[in-house]
Order: structure tokens, then sequence, then C-alpha cells
């Protein structure tokens, strides 16, 4: 019992410090740049849906890189829950409060941000979109504009993999593991998909909430209503995950071929032992990078097209090895 | 007069007719409903949920609430991922570690509520957010994956010879153990008591605060041990796991009879609650239809549940 | 033309739910004098005062104001006619201001509707100062002490510029300075014209401060006399002068050794150096007005509460009581004051209640045995004649002295030595008071220590062996013999009329 007790303190106390030295790393280096008569650095907000999986913390890693590369500060914030989007409006409002020289935002909600979007350009700081776009109407409607959206192109992204199936299986029965009700860009992802493979039966389309033992749950279910489907398109890696454990406990191996986005560990692991076929890489390093970059730019008084495309590719069983070895694919 | 010994109790019945209307009602819809493998299937997904029921459900007993358990989920499971994977220690020793940290995340709840006097809810609320930001910290946004066979023969295996999952016996060996204790030993009579009168049992000469935190241990050992079947199941331990989870958790003892406000509730209820909310989730599965829709029949019947309650308690 | 009397209240009868609370019975008041109501608990002192002040609107009788016949409606039209009410227990909002709760509802506002702080403040610091108070008129009321409550609650009555206050037992709470300052307020009051109702127990203090004094007992008027007139004996004679029933049943049995020994016990301003003894084959009782700390002094003694200083000896043996669980092992029993609320769950069925504080009889090896349990219960039920059709009864769906029957169930279950019966019979019809007390006679015999809190002073003498009386927190008396129980011997030592010094003497030795 003791043990655990400590063991359970320390972790408790290693979590207020690192929040506190979060918090005081961030106020800390506001103070520097009010202070510093001299050059000071530009200072840009970094706020994403969340930090919990791979994709976020290599898009962390690939921003720090890329800000140390070119001397900016970020500061990467994010909520517990990708779908907590009040907890997003916070940071931004405080973002602006704080008076960062620009916002990178990975909006969690593709309306709801639109009028924090708008105090950001009352305040005249730039607003740039990583990874997940916001809905036009909707920053229409709250008279919010940002000045680019840095990311892949969600659609054509998930179309690569649904090319892929449709080339190499013929009479697909399908199901499809949406995401969470209401963001954008999972939407595109699945229509993006779907528009490839007219020829395919839908047999389900389901959500799973994003989370791997949902996305087990609705695969077991689905495959029991429906044991000749052969196809899975699933729009986030851990849905994905969680159908492949399904469909192997279920006795469906090697009968269907799943499909999902974001080529995380976990992905390139089971391309390899054969039990994915197909993950959507969408780099999230190079994102990163290009955010920035663009945040330099609008500074700078340059003026960026509405959508500042990066790279997307889709890795097999036959780049898989190039990708891993950080080589071009695709 | 000593008629009404085994009486009759409505509350558990009632949840026992929805189960039993649903099931019907989803076999004509859609034949694919009513297969073996299909019921074992709902069993199987139930299992994790029902598991962490069991411990919510003792607490809810003592008129207390726990919604820490989720993130005791993720941490406990992470724990374990990182003994077992990444320092290389044996099964035992991993599982064994990650249901004493479970329980002592419950023990320290409970210590918080019974001898510093917080609410239930705070004190949980409080512990719902450290257990999910150890989580966080520790497993620094990766998955923990690559299990030995034996540890994901918990999850995965089947009973030799049949197609019953084993993890299915481990929920209702679970369920039989608590049965057992909450009924025919003096601890279950003592967490029912102080649901029902907190004062009245202390002044009995009942160590009250002892049983509480009993309570809340309870509930993190059980969450401890969900966690331990879910990542077997899913050969992976992730730090976002059993997110609102507590909410479902809570939700099938509330649908299963058990009073909130302490005091009245059954174990089987809770497993009767549970199942009841995965056989909506499996059937609109099933029948394709939106997924938006089972969150609204899930909150129509927690509603009915709650409000069943609720008839029952102003009817005496 | 002035009137003579403010009000004339005559033929008032209140009946609450199988009680006749008053019996036609009357009062008056006149501008400039304190008028005493005395009486014993459960006299009907609060009872009429509520009538007066609208607080109970449902009594027959006359009332007279001002000359006019009235009828009393509300709480609100009797403010506004000018009667004025100061509750025993308080009425102030913790997290309010002082000057907030004296304005609570009236709130003086500016032109443009909003509250008008300065001007509130302002008048509360007025209306403080008319009675000498320095409490700040923007403190918080839940910083200020019980005393200061009282003085904020006296503050507030006279903000409603009032002809008739009535103030319920004022100074139970406050300091020897604070009751001071508050006679002096009265005889302010007293100068302007304005009528005082003063409902107390401390008799000296009556004498002090009172004009007239009018007695109640059990719902009726006895008598209204000059305070000049009488002393303190005479006014103990008129509260108590009933005659004795030979209801009490009273076991001959001779006590045996000494089970219960406290010494001393002290708890902040409720006990104040408390000792007595308990003897095998007896009953002690304990009398005392209300707040007097007995109550206190038995969840002390059974470890619910905590104490500051103080021995426990049981059957000869210092112990340390610091839980309820440690009482119980040690063979205490306490049968609480509220019984729904402390001594009962109501929820659940008599068995589950009888078996809570033990369930060994109930345990086999394998567990907890239903049939086992129902047997043992049924068993002590029948002993004591618990009247339910089964066992399986929810326990709230008994009469009160059924319940607190089962609630002695419970405790006999345990085979506890000495057993604290809290004001037993409070609450119970006539029939099964009679019942609880051969209950208690039969433990007497069967060598029990039986600890009895009354505040019915007839129950306390015909029941007890002995006597203890406590006032205020301290045992202002002890009467060993049962031959010198009279009524007026126990309510002198009740109401601080008399007082043998216990705890000083225990205090000094």
């Amino acid at each position: 019992m003791f043990t655990c007790k400590k063991i359970l303190a320390i972790l408790l106390a290693a979590v207020s410090v690192l929040s506190l030295t979060a918090c005081g790393g961030g106020s800390g280096s506001g103070s520097d740049s009010s202070s510093g008569g001299g050059e000071s650095k530009t200072q840009i907000a970094y706020i994403v849906k969340a930090k919990s999986d791979a994709f976020w913390t290599s898009m962390e890693d690939g921003a720090m890189a890329y800000a140390k590369e070119v001397g900016v500060q970020v500061d990467f914030q994010a909520p517990e829950k990708e779908t907590d989007v009040e907890k997003q409006v916070q940071f931004m409002e405080n973002a602006v409060i704080k008076g960062y020289d620009a916002i990178i935002l990975s909006a969690a909600d593709s309306n709801a941000l639109a009028p924090a979007i708008k105090k950001a350009n009352d305040a005249n700081i730039p607003v740039i979109l990583v990874n997940d776009t916001m809905d036009q109407g909707a920053l229409d409607a709250a008279g919010a504009h940002v000045e680019t959206y840095v990311g892949i192109d969600q659609y054509e992204a998930a179309s690569l993999a649904g090319a892929y199936a449709a080339a190499n299986i013929s009479d697909g029965q399908i199901c499809y593991l949406e995401g969470v009700p209401g963001v954008k860009a999972l939407d595109d992802r699945l229509s993006g998909f779907q528009d490839q493979c007219p020829n395919f039966t839908t047999v389900a389309s389901q959500t799973a909430r994003c989370d791997r033992n949902e996305g087990f749950n609705v695969m077991q279910n689905v495959l029991s209503s429906n044991p000749n489907v052969n196809v899975v398109w699933a729009v986030n890696a851990e849905m994905g995950q969680g159908a492949i454990q399904a469909i192997e406990q279920g006795g469906f191996s090697g009968k269907v071929q799943v499909f999902d986005f974001d080529a995380a560990p976990d992905d390139i692991k089971a391309i390899k032992d054969g039990t994915l076929t197909g993950s959507v890489a969408q780099y999230p390093d190079l994102q990163a990078k290009a955010a920035i970059q663009a945040c330099l730019d609008v500074l700078d008084g340059k003026s960026l097209d509405a959508h500042t495309k990066t790279k997307a590719a889709l890795v097999t069983a036959d780049n898989v090895e190039d990708y891993e070895a950080g080589k071009e694919i695709g | 007069m000593k008629l009404k010994e085994r009486k009759i109790d409505f509350s558990n019945m009632s949840a026992l007719i929805v189960l039993i209307v649903l099931c019907i009602g989803l076999s004509i819809a859609e034949p694919a409903f009513y297969s073996i493998g299909n019921l074992i299937n709902i069993l199987q997904q139930v299992t994790v949920y029902a598991v962490l029921a069991l411990g919510v459900n003792v607490v809810i007993f003592t008129g207390g609430i726990d919604i820490s358990v989720g993130s005791i989920v993720a941490f406990t499971g992470i724990v374990m991922g990182k003994l077992i994977v990444e320092c290389g220690l044996p099964d035992p020793v991993g599982i064994l570690a990650a249901l004493l940290i479970g329980a002592a995340c419950g023990t320290f709840s409970g210590v918080m509520i019974a001898k510093f006097k917080l609410q239930p809810m705070i004190a949980t609320l409080a512990m719902m957010s450290m257990a999910r930001g150890a989580a966080y910290t520790l497993a620094d946004g990766q998955t923990i994956t690559g299990y030995s066979d034996g540890f994901r023969w918990i999850g995965v295996a089947n009973i030799p010879g049949t197609r019953i999952p084993v993890q299915i016996v481990f929920m209702l060996l679970l369920y039989v153990l608590f049965y057992y204790v909450m009924k025919y030993r003096k601890f279950g009579r003592f967490i029912y008591s102080i649901g029902g009168n907190e004062e009245a049992t202390r002044l009995s000469g009942i160590d009250v605060d002892k049983y509480k935190i009993l309570a809340y241990t309870i509930s993190g050992l059980c969450a401890a041990i969900a966690s331990v079947i879910l990542v077997a199941k899913l050969n992976s331990a992730q730090s976002t796991a059993g997110l609102d989870y507590e909410m479902d958790a809570i939700a099938s003892c509330v649908i299963g009879g058990t009073s909130l406000l302490g005091g009245y509730g059954s174990v089987w209820g809770t497993l009767v609650g549970a199942i009841i909310m995965f056989v909506i989730r499996n059937g609109l599965n099933l029948l394709n239809v939106s997924s938006n829709l089972q969150k609204l029949v899930l909150g129509v019947v927690i509603l009915l549940a709650v409000l069943a309650d609720s008839l029952r308690n102003r009817k005496k | 033309m002035e009137q003579e009397y403010i009000v004339q209240m005559e033929d008032i009868t209140v009946r609450f739910p199988g009680v006749l609370a008053l019996d036609k019975v009357r009062f008056d008041a006149k501008p400039g004098e304190v008028h005493v109501l005395l009486g014993e608990n459960g006299a009907g002192k609060s009872t009429i005062m509520k009538v007066l002040a609208g607080v109970n609107t449902n009594y027959e009788g006359r009332i007279i104001y001002k000359g006019e016949e009235i009828t009393v409606r509300s709480v609100e039209e009797q403010r506004a006619r000018g009667v004025s009410i100061i509750f025993q227990e308080m009425n102030l909002l913790k997290n309010l201001t002082v000057a907030e709760n004296m304005f609570l509802g009236r709130q003086p506002v500016t032109k443009t509707g909003s509250v008008d702080w300065k001007a509130m403040n302002r008048q509360a610091r007025e209306l403080l100062d008319s009675i000498d108070s320095n409490i700040s008129e923007k403190a918080m009321v839940s910083t200020l002490s019980v005393g200061q409550m009282q003085m904020v609650e006296i503050a507030k009555a006279l903000s409603f510029k009032c002809d008739i206050i009535i103030m319920d037992e004022p100074t139970s709470a406050l300091t020897e300075k604070e009751v001071a300052a508050l006679f002096r307020i009265i005889d302010k009051l007293k100068k302007e014209g304005v009528a005082i109702v003063y409902i107390s127990h401390r008799l000296e203090e009556i004498a002090k401060v009172g004009d007239r004094l009018t007695v109640f007992r059990d719902g009726k008027y006895i008598d209204t006399v000059n305070v000049a007139d009488v002393t303190i004996d005479q006014m103990v004679a008129m509260m108590v002068g009933r005659e004795m029933t030979d209801y009490y049943p009273k076991a001959d049995v001779e006590p045996g050794e000494t089970l219960l020994e406290v010494r001393d016990i002290r708890r902040g301003n409720v006990l104040k150096g408390v000792s007595f003894h308990a003897r095998a084959g007896e009953i002690t009782g304990f009398y005392g007005l209300m707040g007097a700390g007995r109550t206190e002094l038995m969840r002390v003694i059974f470890g619910a509460d905590p104490c500051d200083s103080g021995e426990i000896l049981v059957k000869g043996k210092p112990v340390q009581i610091h839980s309820c669980q440690k009482a119980k092992s040690l063979g205490l029993a306490l049968l609480t004051e509220d019984r729904k609320s402390q001594g009962l769950i109501l929820n659940f069925d008599l068995n589950q209640n009888i078996s809570l504080a033990n369930m060994d009889p109930a345990m086999t090896a394998f567990g907890f045995s239903p049939a086992k349990e129902t047997k043992n219960n049924q068993r002590l039920a029948d002993s004591i004649n618990v009247k339910t059709p089964s066992l399986a009864q929810k326990a709230k769906n008994l009469s009160g002295g059924n319940q607190q029957k089962v609630v002695i169930c419970k405790w006999l279950n345990t085979d506890s030595d000495i057993i604290i019966f809290d004001e037993p019979t409070r609450g119970i019809d006539v029939g099964a008071k009679a019942e609880i007390y051969k209950i208690m006679n039969s433990l007497k015999e069967r060598g029990k220590a039986v600890v009895m809190v009354s505040s019915e002073l007839a129950e306390c003498i015909g029941v007890s062996d002995r006597i203890y009386v406590m006032h205020e927190g301290e045992m202002t008396g002890v009467i060993d013999d049962p031959k010198d129980f009279t009524e007026e011997l126990v309510v002198g030592y009740a109401t601080g009329a008399k007082n043998m010094n216990l705890s000083k003497g225990a205090e000094a030795g």
C-alpha cells in the first residue's frame, strides 16, 4: 500500500509541477517580450485539439523543431479531449488577451470557434487554421476571417485510399466507421472515400466516436448482421485499430480489408502484419512547419491562398518501408 | 406473517421487462440480432462497463458518487502497459500493480470524502482530473501495444470448446461475488445502511468512515479490473481510454434501479442496466440507424429509469 | 385616548394533530411593561406567541388589538400592526451581511430601482447604535457569535417600529455582558411605551426584568400576577402544581455496582464540568430545561461528539470513547432523542433496523442468514410487544411508539449493560408510554444500568430512582432518595434558582 501511495504521490506531484512549469513558461516569456526592448521574438499560440495521441505529438515535435530553426516562440496548447470545444474557445480568448503575434488553430468544431476567431481578428491577430478547417458559412456569419488553412485536403487524401480500394477490390461490401458528428474534416474523409467507390455496396455507416473500444464494439456488431463485409473505411486510426481487433477475434482475418487515416505507429505495424491494407499519412510535422511559415509570411505582409495544401500519401504494404525511412512516397 | 419475506423487487423487474421487450422487438426487426454469436458479442462488449458499474454501484449505495473511474481505467492501463511492455516485468506483476494503483486512487478519494468531508462529486472530480493527467503525462501521446498471448488471453480467449469469451465469465464471477457480499455479508448491509441514513448508522456503533473509504477503494479496484480486461481485449493501452465511461457506468446503475440517494438498488439490476445500454447500441448498429439517434434513445431510457425511481419514492 | 391594553387575547385554543396545544387561554399586554410568560416545556408559551405574531393562523378565540377585534392572518399583517417577534431559533441568513439581513425583502431602493446600499447600511447602523451594539453592519452573519446574532435579531425587530416585541428565550445564548445590554434595551423600550412579552425559564432573570407574570401549564391558563408580589418558589409552584398519578411503575430492585461513572466532562460552553454515576438495577433520571446540555452529555459519553476534557469509567475501568463503535463494544447503548433522523433508517424494513447494531445473531459460517435473522428479531420484537404485521414492514410505516420499540429492539439485540434513553417517550401516545416505562423497569430488573433523559417532570420523578438536574451545562442538583423528589425542588435546580454547585465542586476537587 505504501508504495502505491508513493507512486501516486510522485505522479500527482509530477503532474502539478508540469502544469506549473507550463504556466510559468508562458507567462515568463510574456514578460520577456514586454521588458526586453531590443529584438523580441515572434510569439505564436499553437492551439490544437489534443495532445493525447501520436498525431498531435508528432505535430508538436515538428512545430518545435521548425520554431527553433526560424527563431520564433511557439506555445503549444491543447484541451484534454478532442471534442472539448469550450476549452479551445478559452485558449483562443486567453491568447488574444496575452497578445500573441499570431494564432495557429486546429478547430475542434467547424462552426463553434468562429466567434473566438472574430475576437482575434478584432485584436488584429492573424489566425491560421491547421489540419482542421472551418465552415466558411460560419466564419462569414460571425464576420471572422482566417488567413489560410494549412493542411492536407481531407477529401483528396481520403480519395487516395478510396481509389486504391476501387482499383484493387471488386465487388465491395463496405462498412464506414464515422467520426464525431459535426467535424468537417471527418465528414470530408468519409465522402472522399465514398465518392471513389460508387460500385461498392454500403452495408453500414456508424459512428464509433473516434474511440478504439467503440470501434471494436461497432465493428463486432456490424459483422454479426453483415458477415460478408470485405472493406472497412475508418476515418481515424483509433477506430481502425479497434476494427482490426474485432475482425481478428471474430475470425474474419484475411476476409476484410481495412483502411484508416493517420498512419499512426500502430497502423504502420498493422500494415506490416498484413491486418491493415492502407493508411493515409498526413505528415503532421510538415503541416506544423507550413503553418508556422504561413504565420511569418502573413506578419511580413504577404497574402496567402485560402488553402495552403500540404502533403498526404497512402501508406500500404508496398511502400511502408520507405515511409518509415522518411523517404518520399506516393 | 412471514409470507412477504421474498418480496418481488419491482424496480429490478421493470429493468428486466424493458430488456426483454427490447430483445423481442430487435429480434423481429433484425433477425441477425437473435443469434448466439450476437448475444455473446453484446455480453463481451458490456463486460468493461459492467465491471466499472459494479464498483460505482457500491459507492452509489452509500449515497455517494464516483466519477473518476473512467480516468482510473486510463491511468492504471498506462501504468500496466509501461511495466509490462517497456520495463519487461512479468504480466502478473503489471496486473497487480494496476489493481493496487486503482484501489489506491479509490482509497484516496474515499479518505477525502470520509475524513475530510469533501463532497463525493468534488473529491472524485479532482481524482478524475488527476488520474487523467497522470495518464497523459506517463503516456506522452503514445499507445502502448505488444502484450504476450498469456496476457491477452484475459481479453480475447474463449472457454475451450465453446464460443464464450473468458472475460464474460470473469464478469459474471465478479457479479456473483458482489451479490454474495452485498446480500450475505455484514459489509453489504452496512453499505446500504450508510446510504439509508448515515447518522443513524454511525449512532448504531458502525464505523461509517471505514466502510465509506472501502466503497471507494472497491470502485477504484473495479476500474483497474476493467482496465486490465480492456487492455487485453484491444492489445493496447492509451491515455484516452475510458473517456466518459463513468457516465455509462452511472447510467447502468440508474437504469438498473439503483437510487442515487443511496440505500437502494441491487447488483443484478446494474448488470441488466448495462446490458440494456449495449443492446440498444448493438440493435441500432445492426439496423444501421443514424448514430445520432443512439444518444437520443439512450437518453430517453435513462430518463425513464430515473423517472421510475422518483415515482417509486413519491408513492411510498 | 390611550388604550390600557395594546392587545388582549381571550379563549385562545390551538389544536395540533392529536394534541390540544392551547385550551382557552388568555394573555394581554400593556404599553410600557414587561409581561413575562412562564411555563414548563410544552406548556404552550411559544404556541400562543406564534398566534399573536401571525406565524400560526390556525386558532380559535378572540384577539382585541388596540381596542379593535382582529383576525390574525399573516406575519406581514401583524408586523404592519406593530407586532414583532424574535424567535428562539435564529432566522438569519448566514451568507448575508448584518444590514442585508435586517432589511431583507424591504431594502431601501434608489430612484433607478437598485438597492440603495448606503441608505441601508446607514439605517442599519442607526438601529445598532440605538441598542448600543458595536457589531459592524457590514459584517457577514456567519462571522458573528450566537449572542451577536441575537442582538442583530433584536435590532431587526426594532426596525419595524413596533408596539409589541415578543422575545422567546432571548438570553439563552447570551453572555452575562450581553444580557446586561439586553436589559438596558428593554428599559429603553419600556420608556418609549413598547410592550414586551418575555418568555424565559430563568426565574432570577424574570424577577429582575419582569413587571407582570402569566403562567401556563399543559396548554392551560393558570394565573396572572405582579412579579413583585411573588417569590421564586411561588413561581415554581405555579409552574408545576400538578398532581402526581401512579401510572409510573417502579420495580423494587436493590442497586448493584456502579457501571458508568463520568467525571468532570467539559465541552465548550455546552458542558461545564459534569459528573455523575449510574448503577446496575437503577434508573438514573436526567432533568433539565431545553438547552441544559443533557443530550450533549449523552452524545459525548456515547462517542458521537468529542469533548474537551473529562473521564469516563465503565465498570470501574477508565476508558477512552472516541467513536460510537467503541462505546458499543464497551456495552453502552444510546437511544437518541430524534429517532426518525438518528435512530432508524425509515426506508428499511424492521429486520434491517433491528439487526443494524449487531448482526452476529444472524450470521452463519457462510454469511448472513435471513431466516436466522427473522427468528432472532421476531423473538426480540415479541418480547416487547412491537405491533407490526411483519418484520418486512418498512420502519416509516409504524406509529411513533412502535418505532421507539424497534429502536429498543435494536439495542436489546446488543445486550448492552448501560442503556441511555434520550427522551424515550417524546411524541408517543399515553398507552405506548406506559409500555416503554415497563420495558425500562424490566431492564432494571435484569441488572442493567438505565439512564433516562426526560423533559417531562412527572415522568422523570415517576420513573427515576435518582435524579440529576442540569441547568445550562452545569449539574445543579442530584436527588438520591425518591422520597425527596418534589417538583419544586427539581424545577428549582433546573431553572438555576437552586444550585448544589456540583460542577464547581468537581472543578475544585
